[in-house]
């Protein structure tokens, strides 16, 4: 049987702005925390209104199971994720989830968490979860971004106790360039797993230096999504084996090897 | 005489035959077949289940982006995506018809003779209560862009399948026309036990910064609240054209929508667009009809069907 998911009209409890046009919105959504695991994510959507139409996916960032609540964090970049940013505290909001696949648990003692944009929210709430095992655990994270302004998170992967390494497009903080730039390095000499998430053409990069690298990686993916459950068929991504794989439901979180890289 | 206030309203319909506890049911290819929406109610609470289309092989579906929102709505390009008759019936079918509510078969082909062969052989499936004939599936025959836009492509394909198809036969309508009660009258002369209107408009949205269509396919089936009204009229049209029931569909994501087409004379309705913004969207219309029908004294639905029809020249 499939587990339930939880469809509710969710309190917001909080809502600020981390970083020019980032924003932290913090629901009432007990159930969702309790099911909620790393590289999951929710459908979010204003309860009343026909445009925008659909619901968006956002990653979810932190879910606190005893506070009952879980936090996205999320960029404004059109006119869904305006309509989310118009939610102020004690205003509700629909949302379901917890939604896809997670990230499953490292074979070595090295994580390499490599986030772009506004991918690293997924890997933040695997930093914390791995923090919280019992065996011990060297955390790397390489966080990538245009520019200092736009970094997101990093404190957060710091108290996580990750070793945080930065690369910026204008080298505005750390190193300039790609942050798949320092990949090589983190998961040279240790028996690492590599965990991605953040644009395309930054996943695509990841995957081929992955398999180079002779690592397992594992890539949480993005598409243009509709239901969020699997029914729609409109977030299909190309498999290896042939056909197409549902981000929402197989994904969002991919092993490198099942997809293929070249045409998507 | 008093009214019995505690009476629960009557929400049964009578689809050429067919008893549906309710006339509200899911569009086909917007709700899967049923497995996921299963988490989030009880699907035997519904009128019937329609399923995604099944086609003649299997089918991977389209590459490159799918869909795409559009002002209260939104165009797909899935190409019809599903794992063909074969696996239908050995992994789908036995588990749906469990539910004990009708169940519903959508059949998409390019050709004629795949229409016919397809029909024969779901048609003849014990548990399969109706097929609904997708007749506007955006591909070859006559040369035309959609296969049945044409009251003479119409006839033709109901008329073959007609013979074969040994349950209820219900065409669905493409609304990519200039006159659809010429598609809906040829469809009753030709055998058909009711109507399913409506399917996509072709659409088109333009990346500006690519300079390209949006959809790999570039173009893709508008739905969604934005085609109501145009599909609300033609339902209004077509029950003034033909005497068979029809299955009013196009943009309804509430229970005002589902009343407007049973009053412009459709007989059951089905939501499509709705469940992918609000997964309940179907038990929501359900539950608000009955309440409408509560508080305005209508203790059957069938009492508002065509309500709404008024004499030519009112
Ligand atoms: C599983 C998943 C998890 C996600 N997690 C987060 C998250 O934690 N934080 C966050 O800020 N965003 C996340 N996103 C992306 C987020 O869903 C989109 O930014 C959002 O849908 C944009 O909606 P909009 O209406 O504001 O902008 P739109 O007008 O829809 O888009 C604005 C721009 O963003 C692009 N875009 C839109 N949707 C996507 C998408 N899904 N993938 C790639 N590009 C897109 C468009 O092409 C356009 O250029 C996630 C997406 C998925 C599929
Ligand atoms: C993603 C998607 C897939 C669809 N797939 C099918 C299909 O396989 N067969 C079919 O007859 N109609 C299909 N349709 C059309 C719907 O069944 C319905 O006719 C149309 O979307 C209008 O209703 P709506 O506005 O409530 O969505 C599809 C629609 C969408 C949005
Ligand atoms: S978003 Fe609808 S199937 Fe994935």
């Amino acid at each position: 049987m499939p587990e339930a998911i939880e469809l509710l009209h969710a309190e917001v409890l909080d809502h600020h702005e981390v970083a020019p046009d980032h924003w932290v919105i913090t629901l009432d959504a007990p159930e969702i925390a309790a099911g909620a695991r790393p590289g999951q994510f929710v459908m979010v959507r204003g309860i009343q209104g026909t445009d925008p139409l659909l619901p968006r996916a956002l990653s979810i960032y932190h879910a606190d199971v005893e506070g009952g609540c879980i936090e996205l964090l999320y960029r404004v970049v059109g006119p869904g994720t305006t309509r989310l940013q118009e939610h102020e505290p004690g205003r509700r909001v629909a949302v379901w989830g917890p939604l896809g696949s997670q990230f499953r648990l490292p074979e070595g003692d090295r994580v390499v968490l490599v986030g772009g944009g506004v991918g690293v929210p997924p890997l933040v709430f695997w930093a914390e979860r791995l923090a919280a095992l019992s065996v011990p655990m060297e955390v790397i994270a390489l966080i990538g971004a245009q520019s200092e302004s736009s970094l997101v998170g990093i404190d957060r992967l710091r108290r996580a106790r990750a070793n945080v390494r930065i690369a910026t497009d204008d080298g505005s903080q750390g190193r300039k360039g790609y942050v798949t730039d320092l990949l090589p390095q983190a998961v040279q000499s240790a028996r690492a797993t590599i965990y991605a998430c953040g644009p395309t053409p930054m996943l695509k990069a990841v995957a081929r230096l992955g398999k180079t690298l002779e690592t397992p990686t594992e890539l949480a993916l993005e598409a243009p999504m509709a239901c969020g459950v699997g029914a729609c068929l409109g977030c299909t991504v190309p498999r290896r084996e042939g056909g197409f794989a549902r981000v929402c439901t197989e994904g969002p979180v991919f092993d490198r090897d099942s997809i293929d890289w070249e045409t998507l | 005489m008093e009214l019995k206030q505690s009476a629960r309203p009557n929400l049964s319909v009578t689809v050429a035959g067919m008893e549906l506890k309710n006339p509200v049911m899911p569009a086909s290819g917007c709700f899967g077949w049923g497995e996921e929406y299963a988490r989030f109610f009880d699907l035997t609470d519904m009128g019937a289940l329609v399923g995604k289309a099944v086609t003649p092989r299997p089918r991977p579906g389209n590459a490159g982006v799918r869909i795409v929102e559009t002002p209260s709505g939104m165009l797909n390009a899935i190409g019809l995506q599903n794992p063909g008759p074969e696996a239908f019936l050995r992994d789908v079918l036995p588990r749906v018809r469990e539910l004990g509510i009708p169940v519903w078969v959508n059949v998409s082909a390019n050709a004629l003779q795949e229409y016919v062969d397809l029909c024969g052989l779901l048609s003849s499936q014990p548990g399969v209560s109706a097929i609904e004939l997708n007749l506007s599936c955006p591909n070859v025959g006559r040369g035309h862009a959609e296969f049945c836009v044409t009251p003479e492509a119409v006839m033709d394909t109901v008329s073959a399948c007609r013979p074969v198809c040994r349950t209820h036969l219900i065409p669905k309508l493409s609304p990519n026309t200039t006159d659809i009660t010429a598609l809906a009258r040829a469809a009753e002369a030709a055998g058909a036990d009711a109507l399913s209107m409506i399917n996509t408009f072709v659409g088109m949205v333009i990346d500006i910064d690519k300079r390209r269509p949006v959809l790999g396919n570039r173009t893709g089936g508008m739905s969604g609240p934005a085609v109501r009204p145009i599909a609300v009229r033609m339902v209004y049209e077509v029950a003034g054209a033909v005497s068979i029931p029809i299955i009013g569909i196009g943009g309804i994501s509430t229970w005002r929508d589902a009343l407007e087409f049973l009053m412009a004379g459709a007989t059951a309705v089905q939501v499509g667009t709705a469940s992918f913004f609000n997964p309940r969207a179907i038990p929501e219309v359900i539950q608000g009809l009955e309440t409408w029908m509560v508080d305005h004294g209508v203790a059957n639905i069938r009492e508002v069907i065509g309500a709404a029809r008024v004499p030519t020249g009112g």
